[in-house]
C-alpha cells in the first residue's frame, strides 16, 4: 500500500484585511494609525495593499486599536491570481 | 566613552576635506622648505597641522579597531553608512531578505574570484613554426594555492604570444576588496529598493 496516498493540492491562500475600510470610517490617516500602533506609514500602506502580512503581534495591536476582533479585521481566502 | 565613540566618525568625516587640503598644502610647503623660502610662521603652522594629521590617523585606526571589536559601535556606524533603517517589523523583514540576497551574491562572487585566483588559464598564439597540426592557438591551465602571496613564476608559453591570461590577476588587491564592498552594498540596496518599490 506504500505510495498510494496522494496528498491533496494545497491551495494558495491570501490574507485580506479591512484596515482601509475601518480607517476611512474613523477618518484617520495612515500616519495616525501608524503612530498609534508603532510602525511606519510604509508598513500601513503595504498591509492595506496586501503586499505585507503583519506579524501576529501587530495584527492584535491593529485589532485592539479598531476595537474589533482579529477575525473581522483579517480574513483568509483562496488566491485565484496564482503566480505559478 | 559611548558619546566620544559616537562623535569620532563624525569628526573623521567632516574633517576629511581639511585633511586632504593639509596633505596637498604640506606637500607644496615641503618643496618650498627645500628651497628655503618659507617663513617661520609657515613652518610652525605646518608643524601644527601635521600634528592634527597624525591625530586624525590615530582616530581613524581607533575607529577601525572599534569596528572589529565593538558590536554596538559596528551596528550603529555601519547602519548609518549603509543607510539601513529598522524602524518596524516590515523594515526588519526587508533587511533580512536583502541581507540574504547580498550574502549569497557576494558568496558567489567570492567563489568565482577564488577560482580565478587558484586556476590560471592562459590563451597562447604560437608562432607558425611551432604550430601543431596547423593549429596555432593553445590553452594552458595551471593551479596555484599558497598560504602566502608569492606569485607563481610565469612559464615560457612555447615562445608564443600570450593572448589572454588570468595570471597575474588583472586587478590589484585594493580594487578587489573595494569591488567586494561595493558589490555587497550594491546588491543589498538593489533588493531592498526593489522590495520597497513593489509595495
Amino acid at each position: 500500500m506504500r505510495g498510494d496516498y496522494v496528498s491533496p493540492p494545497i491551495p494558495n491562500l491570501k490574507i485580506v484585511n479591512r484596515i482601509h475600510v475601518l480607517r476611512a470610517e474613523r477618518r484617520i490617516t495612515q500616519q495616525q494609525l501608524a503612530d498609534a500602533v508603532g510602525v511606519t506609514r510604509g508598513t500601513i500602506v503595504a498591509i492595506e495593499k496586501g503586499n505585507y502580512n503583519p506579524s501576529l503581534e501587530l495584527a492584535f495591536r491593529l485589532s485592539r486599536y479598531f476595537n474589533t476582533d482579529i477575525h473581522s479585521l483579517f480574513t483568509i481566502e483562496e488566491d485565484t491570481n496564482e503566480k505559478n | 566613552m559611548k558619546k566620544i565613540n559616537r562623535f569620532l566618525p563624525k569628526y573623521l568625516l567632516y574633517s576629511s576635506p581639511a585633511v586632504a587640503i593639509i596633505f596637498v598644502w604640506g606637500f607644496l610647503q615641503e618643496q618650498a622648505d627645500a628651497m628655503g623660502t618659507n617663513s617661520a610662521f609657515v613652518k610652525i603652522l605646518r608643524e601644527a597641522l601635521s600634528l592634527h594629521l597624525v591625530f586624525w590617523f590615530m582616530v581613524l585606526i581607533y575607529v577601525l579597531i572599534l569596528l572589529l571589536v565593538s558590536s554596538g559601535f559596528r551596528d550603529t556606524f555601519l547602519s548609518k553608512l549603509a543607510r539601513i533603517r529598522e524602524r518596524d517589523e516590515r523594515e526588519r523583514s526587508i533587511i533580512g531578505q536583502s541581507s540574504r540576497f547580498a550574502f549569497f551574491s557576494t558568496l558567489a562572487l567570492l567563489v568565482v574570484l577564488f577560482f580565478f585566483l587558484t586556476v590560471h588559464i592562459t590563451f597562447v598564439r604560437l608562432p607558425a613554426e611551432k604550430a601543431v597540426n596547423g593549429k596555432r592557438n593553445a590553452v594552458t591551465i595551471g593551479l596555484q594555492f599558497g598560504l602566502r602571496d608569492t606569485p607563481a613564476p610565469v612559464k615560457e608559453q612555447g615562445s608564443g604570444e600570450i593572448v589572454f591570461s588570468t595570471q597575474p590577476f588583472p586587478v590589484s588587491k585594493q580594487v578587489m576588496v573595494l569591488a567586494l564592498i561595493l558589490w555587497h552594498m550594491g546588491t543589498f540596496y538593489y533588493l531592498s529598493r526593489k522590495i520597497q518599490s513593489g509595495e
